[in-house]
């Protein structure tokens, strides 16, 4: 007897077609060392007999020659003057644990640089767009043009509500049932404390300011490294100022600080310089005034507008000026 | 169950056997093979042309059994070739290049199937990557037949229609919308074929992916 498995049993098995008792006898036989060299020989012949499909050979190896020739000089650079350094430094910690390393500094960077984006959501609008948030505690969140809003994905709803904000607000807070706070950090130095309650933030460059149209609020600051806080009541507007001077006006008509979310601007005496100073914050666009002059006067009412241009126009209307438009800049002058 | 006494034959016989054939059919074989060594040594890159021109077909039509698409088929099997000539592997091979050719178009295809459809995690598939064809389990070989047998059965006991979809769009490597218009039907109904298909095939390999975490086992036991 020679062997029960010939070449013929062995193809039948690769085809499928073996039955249980074959299949056993030739898994035995692949599985001894010294058969593996006749078996891929033979899997050779199968495929050679069997062939599945005609690939494009030519093409394939001139891809490959090419690759190997793109790839060839990259890695001599790379291979002559450092491996044999690190071989001998590294060898006896085995190439394997400097792989390992790596791929945790690796993950761990990406972690730390990422941070933000792991830990918060983060809502950005920008210039002459307004967005409606909804939070899962069911508070809403009016965000006005050019403002970025963060909210933690983990554990928003545990002993604390935080969000950060920069830029402007208004927030629709929901009470809960176990009364838990709800936070609007706008710096390390700034934060609105509410229960629930309706109330509109705007934290830009210029200063810090909070309007508070119903409920109750509290302010945390500090300055000059010391707590403080102040108690709001509907009416009172808060403002911080550059210098870290906390100011509140009590009795204010606090509906028109969130008139942005209608497409609406609504001033009240106010000057052209914060006017001009309002169009660059919410749509980007630079205004200069040609005089100081033109920077005091002030304007008063109700404007609707989509772009700052809409609104420009009709301020130069009112007031009689003349509207320049050089490159990205719009300046205003008495005509 | 099968007669003890006739596997103990058979092992006896075994070597005897392989030593025979080696030396009935090796001729041609022990020649083209000292010569493509030659080669190699001469010229790698020649060596290389040769020894593609000779075994690409074979392994491409061996790699098809398993990814069921000629593009990747073609794709892991330029990649074998690939690693051989960086990696410098024909400098000290120690089995013959058909061996060690299809052993490793064999692993590329397995790594390939169980990233494909496995459910493993990522992570050690890199791990696998890394283990040399020398360090096998002896029973690597038989997974890997069992891997694309069941694969072939699976395809074959696939309604029709939706092995005609799944070859087009995997064996053919067509788009879906090419299908639709093809076969006269909705886009849809290809994307229901084809994720039918896969579904099918995922149940079926469920059981195929141990023998990868023993092997991982292994190179750490190895280090």
């Amino acid at each position: 007897m020679k062997t029960l498995i010939s070449r013929y049993s062995l193809f039948e098995y690769l085809a499928g077609r073996a039955n249980p008792l074959e299949k056993q006898l030739i898994e035995d036989w692949i599985m001894q060392k010294e058969n593996s060299e006749q078996f891929h020989q033979w899997l050779m012949e199968y495929e050679i007999s069997h062939p599945q499909f005609a690939p494009e050979q030519d093409t394939a190896l001139e891809n490959l020659l090419n690759r190997l020739n793109e790839d060839l000089p990259e890695q001599e650079e790379k291979e002559s003057p450092a491996p044999a350094q690190l071989k001998s430094s590294f060898q006896s910690f085995g190439n394997r644990f400097w792989l390992i390393a790596a791929s945790v500094i690796l993950v761990v960077g990406c972690c730390l640089w990422f941070r933000d984006d792991i830990q918060y959501k983060t809502y950005q609008t920008g210039y002459g767009k307004t967005t409606d948030i909804y939070l899962e505690d069911g508070s809403k969140v009016a965000l006005n043009s050019n403002s970025k809003l963060k909210i933690p994905r983990f554990g928003f709803d545990r002993a604390l509500r935080q969000v950060m904000l920069e830029g402007e607000a208004e927030f629709s807070v929901s009470h809960t049932v176990d009364s838990k706070k709800f936070i609007v950090k706008t710096s390390d130095k700034f934060k609105v404390e509410v229960l629930g309650t309706t109330f509109s933030v705007y934290a830009r460059p210029r200063g810090t300011k909070v309007s508070l149209t119903s409920g109750s609020v509290r302010i945390d600051y500090s300055r000059d490294e010391q707590h403080k806080n102040l108690m709001m009541v509907p009416g009172d507007l808060v403002t911080l100022d550059k210098a870290g001077e906390v100011q509140v006006a009590r009795k204010q008509d606090t509906k028109t600080f969130a008139t942005w979310k209608e497409q609406r601007y609504v001033f009240n005496a106010t000057s052209m310089q914060e006017i001009a100073a309002l169009l660059e914050e919410n749509f980007g666009q630079k205004v200069t005034l040609a005089d100081s002059a033109i920077a005091q006067r002030t304007i008063t009412g109700n404007f609707k507008t989509r772009n700052a241009e809409e609104l420009l126009r009709t301020i130069s209307e009112v007031l009689d000026m003349k509207i320049e438009r050089n490159g990205s800049t719009i300046s205003l002058m008495n005509n | 169950m099968h007669d003890p006494l006739l596997n103990q034959e058979l092992k006896r016989s075994g070597p005897f056997v392989s030593v025979l054939h080696e030396g009935k059919n090796d001729v041609s074989e022990i020649d083209s093979a000292s010569f493509l060594k030659l080669t190699f040594e001469q010229n790698p890159a020649k060596g290389l042309e040769l020894l593609f021109k000779r075994f690409y077909t074979p392994l491409c039509s061996h790699a098809v059994r398993f990814v069921y698409s000629k593009q990747l088929a073609e794709d892991l099997v330029s990649e074998v070739f690939f690693q051989f000539y960086r990696t410098k592997a024909y400098e000290n091979i120690n089995t013959s290049y058909t061996s060690y050719l299809f052993r490793s178009v064999r692993n590329e295809c397995y790594t390939y199937m169980r990233r494909e459809f496995g459910k493993t995690d990522t992570l050690d598939v890199t791990e696998e990557n890394t283990i040399s064809c020398y360090q096998q389990l002896p029973d690597a070989e038989i997974h890997y037949n069992n891997l694309f047998i069941k694969v072939n059965e699976v395809i074959a006991r696939l309604p029709t229609q939706c092995q005609k979809v799944f070859l087009l769009s995997r064996f053919e490597n067509k788009k879906y919308n090419e299908i639709a218009s093809e076969l006269h039907i909705s886009p849809k109904t290809v994307e229901v074929h084809i994720s039918k298909a896969l579904k099918h095939l995922r149940s079926a390999l469920h059981g195929e992916w141990m023998i990868s975490l023993a092997l991982a086992l292994l190179t750490f036991a190895s280090l």
